[in-house]
């Protein structure tokens, strides 16, 4: 077994000319807040990050071990992870610098290479994998979330096109910078479930889509929108995998990475959990230091206990992406609520040691730049993002419990 | 005979107290109002006024009505219900009960029933930058000089202040080995020369406004004083003591709307071709809510009740009630939101004023984390 990741002397050379290039290409003389709202958009902060993403994407970066052909780096997983921990170092990242939203590459990028025609995936992956091109994600619906195969958007065959109708909510962030929805619609309304459901890849710019602003509770990356698709016509070109996987895609809606994300995250310590040890070991209270407080230190080994299962699960993810090992089949699940359940356990514990100076957010009383009042909601505003922990734990079920195996 | 039911009276009270809210405060209003800049409606403080809610601890001789805590309590908890901000809990409750219990009979006479009829706002600038809710947080200074005081020093995390005419200020004017000792209470003026306010919940998503009070050699006169020179810890501490159980009860009235709330959605709410409420995980969560509730409304109640028959050990179960409610709360609407999936962090729905709540309360009058603390304290008797 080893727990450490070690460059061979090829990968310190590249680890080296990785950091190198970073340094010329990044340069940053200003924080860049945890907090997305923080970033205003087409300010500087805003168009720094959306510069660095473009300058990432160029060298393939983005996706660094997808094939070069379709715009990716064309790395090991070895480099790839480099690459990704060294990014991870610099203070752009926490803001998913990678892009706006990531899963364009890890979830639609896959499902666009795996069902895509040869045409699409040279149309879109290249901008896709560059970071050129923005995609919201328009799975959910007012009537269902999790219950994604129950979508009621439909996708009507009428010539060379699909007529669109529909609603889907909760996509997108509050920077309105869509180019694309990917789209997830009822083809066939008379077919059974799970065999009726086509993907889009849908300009923003068509006639019938119109949009307004869904407020969630601050501190999460992907406050979103409502959009309406009225008798919006998608030509085929733009439903991945053409007539013949019309409804076909479900298969993928749920794949697997192809070309996995090696996340180095886990490399990287808890910013949060660090300025709090700080912050105790400074502080006092009654005359007291704070990191005396028998509580406060239970509170923070808490903590500590659930960064370290994050971090491992991290890892292991990392290394299940590296070698290509299938264990049981619910770890990936497992590591996502496992991420859900730490930040939560972080929010409460440093609400219980620092008092309500945890949800002030005005610069000259906030902690931590505002980061601790960030961190405070951002688990609420995030405990269903992507999958809510009950259908974590109904999905990690099939594997975990082995009912009736 | 034990009976755990309201008196005819209090039920009277409650259907007024409920009826009140549903009709003047729906979901809407608690929004807008919660969400305005001053998070409070002069309107409905009047109305709340003129129902003698604000006077209703207050000594009848006052321009109160005498009522009992469980009286007032009842009250608070569907005030809870229905999320509605106020100074009653400040004005009414903190700081009248310090002047009525600690004042001369002239302040009692000025003071009170204006109090009482709402005019006058009051609010308790007692925690500092030092944050907590004992003796020893307490360092602003007030020193004697020519016939008066001057206070210096920072109160923070203040609610209500914002809105208030008057603040009773804990100063420190003697400092000895018992900080229980040499503390004094001075009613100051909003308006007066040196100090300044600042709203320090700006930006944050707070439940309720928090105020910074800078005293900058901020001269009041002797008659300003509340109770005696250095004894004002000793009318304030059983005033927090009392007022705890009641802000408490506000709680159990914000976990019982989150509890309905939660029982609408998981039986209209469908996925897989099922109402939600039929998955063992998501009754789970309801139960735990229920167990929340249950929990903080009877620990509230007994500690309410003790204080209003003087029973003997106020201070273990109104330690044990702000424990519970707390916790139950922020659980409760964590619990809440999560059943409610995207739709429970919506902040166009009126879930989200009392996630804000449970975080602002949490703390208010004293956090689990110092009072379980005190609890351990008390069970060891050291
Ligand atoms: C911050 C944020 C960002 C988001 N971004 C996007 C986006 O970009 N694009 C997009 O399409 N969607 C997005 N969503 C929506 C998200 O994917 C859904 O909220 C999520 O899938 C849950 O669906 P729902 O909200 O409809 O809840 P529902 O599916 O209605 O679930 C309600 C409750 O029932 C529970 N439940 C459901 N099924 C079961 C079961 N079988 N067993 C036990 N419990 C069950 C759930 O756990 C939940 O507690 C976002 C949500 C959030 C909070």
């Amino acid at each position: 077994m080893d727990f450490e990741f070690r460059d061979t002397p090829k990968l310190a050379k590249f680890r080296k000319e990785v950091r190198a290039w970073l340094d010329l290409n990044m340069p940053m003389d200003f924080e860049i807040p945890d907090n997305p709202h923080d970033v205003l958009p087409h300010s500087a902060k805003y168009e720094f990050i959306l510069k660095a993403r473009h300058a990432l994407g160029a060298k393939g970066w983005l996706a660094p071990t997808w094939p070069k052909e379709y715009g990716g780096g064309g790395l090991s997983m070895e480099e790839a992870a480099i690459v990704e921990g060294e990014v991870a170092q610099r203070p752009w990242s926490r803001f998913g610098v990678g892009d706006f939203f990531p899963s364009t590459i890890t979830q639609f990028g896959v499902q666009i290479y795996a069902i895509g025609t040869e045409e699409q995936k040279k149309r879109f992956l290249p901008p896709i994998l560059k970071g050129e091109i923005i995609r919201w994600n328009g799975s959910t619906e007012p009537d269902c979330g999790s219950d994604l195969a129950a979508v009621k958007t439909t996708a009507i065959r009428d010539g060379d096109e699909y007529v669109v109708n529909g609603t889907k909510v909760w996509l997108g962030t509050q920077y309105d910078n869509a180019d694309y929805i990917q789209l997830i619609a009822v083809t066939d309304p008379k077919a059974a479930r799970h065999h009726n459901i086509g993907l889009f890849c849908v300009p923003v710019g068509l006639p019938g889509i119109s949009k307004v602003r869904l407020p969630m509770i601050r501190n999460c990356h992907t406050s979103g929108w409502q959009m309406f698709f009225d008798n919006v016509r998608v030509p085929v070109e733009y439903l991945i995998g053409g007539h013949e996987n019309a409804t076909n895609a479900w298969r993928v809606l749920s794949t697997a990475t192809r070309f996995p994300q090696p996340n180095m995250g886990w490399s990287v310590r808890d910013r949060n959990q660090e300025f709090v040890l700080d912050y105790v070991r400074k502080t006092k209270r009654d005359g007291q230091l704070l990191s005396q407080d028998p509580d406060v230190r239970e509170a923070l080994v808490e903590t500590e206990i659930q960064l370290e299962i994050n971090r491992l699960f991290g890892m292991r993810q990392n290394w299940i992406a590296m070698t290509g090992k299938r264990l049981v089949g619910y770890e990936a699940t497992q590591a996502t609520l496992q991420g859900k359940v730490t930040t939560a356990t972080q929010a409460e514990a440093y609400a219980d040691i620092l008092g309500p100076a945890a949800l002030i957010k005005d610069p000259e009383w906030a902690l931590f730049d505002g980061n601790i009042e960030y961190k405070h909601f951002a688990p609420v505003a995030m405990a269903s993002a992507g999958i809510t922990q009950e259908v974590s734990k109904m999905i990690m079920t099939r594997w975990a419990c082995r009912v009736g195996d | 005979m034990v009976d755990l039911a309201l008196s005819e009276a209090q039920e009277i009270i409650k259907r007024t107290a409920h009826d009140f809210v549903e009709r003047e405060f729906p979901a809407p209003l608690a929004i807008e109002v919660n969400e305005s800049e001053k998070g409070f409606s002069p309107e409905l403080w009047r109305k709340m006024a003129d129902l003698g809610w604000v006077g209703m601890i207050l000594p009848e001789a006052y321009g109160g009505t005498g009522s009992s805590f469980v009286d007032m309590a009842v009250i608070f908890q569907e005030l809870g219900w229905a999320a509605l901000p106020s100074p009653l809990l400040s004005s009414g409750v903190l700081c009248g009960l310090t002047i009525s219990e600690g004042g001369t009979e002239q302040q009692k006479k000025r003071l009170l029933p204006s109090i009482a009829k709402g005019q006058r706002i009051l609010a308790l600038a007692l925690t500092e930058p030092d944050y907590g809710w004992g003796p020893e947080t307490v360092k602003l200074t007030a020193k004697a000089k020519n016939g008066k005081f001057v206070l210096n020093g920072t109160k923070r995390y203040i609610p209500d202040v914002h809105i208030a005419d008057q603040c009773i200020c804990v100063a420190r004017t003697s400092q000895g080995a018992d900080p229980q000792e040499g503390i004094t209470l001075f009613l100051v003026d909003k308006s007066a020369q040196g100090l300044s306010c600042r709203d320090m919940s700006a930006g944050a998503q707070i439940g309720e406004k928090l105020n910074e009070l800078a005293f900058d050699s901020v001269e009041v006169d002797h008659s300003a004083v509340i109770g005696e020179v250095d004894k004002g810890w000793q009318v304030l501490s059983p005033v927090l003591e009392k007022a705890t159980p009641v802000l408490c009860a506000y709680m159990v009235g914000g976990i019982q709307r989150a509890w309905e709330m939660a029982v609408s959605y998981i039986n209209t709410r469908e996925a897989f071709g099922r109402t939600i409420g039929s998955f063992e995980r998501i009754q789970d969560h309801v139960i735990e809510i229920v167990n929340a509730l249950d929990s903080a409304r009877w620990t509230t109640y007994e500690a309410l009740w003790k204080i209003d028959e003087q029973k003997p050990g106020i201070t273990k179960s109104v330690t044990l009630a702000k424990i519970v409610s707390s916790e139950g709360y922020r659980k409760a609407v964590d619990l809440t939101s999560r059943i409610h999936g995207a739709a429970g962090v919506d902040t166009r729905f009126v879930l989200y004023q009392y996630i804000k709540k449970s975080r602002s309360f949490y703390h208010y009058l004293g956090g689990p984390m110092a009072l379980r603390k005190r609890m351990a304290h008390l069970l060891f008797n050291d």
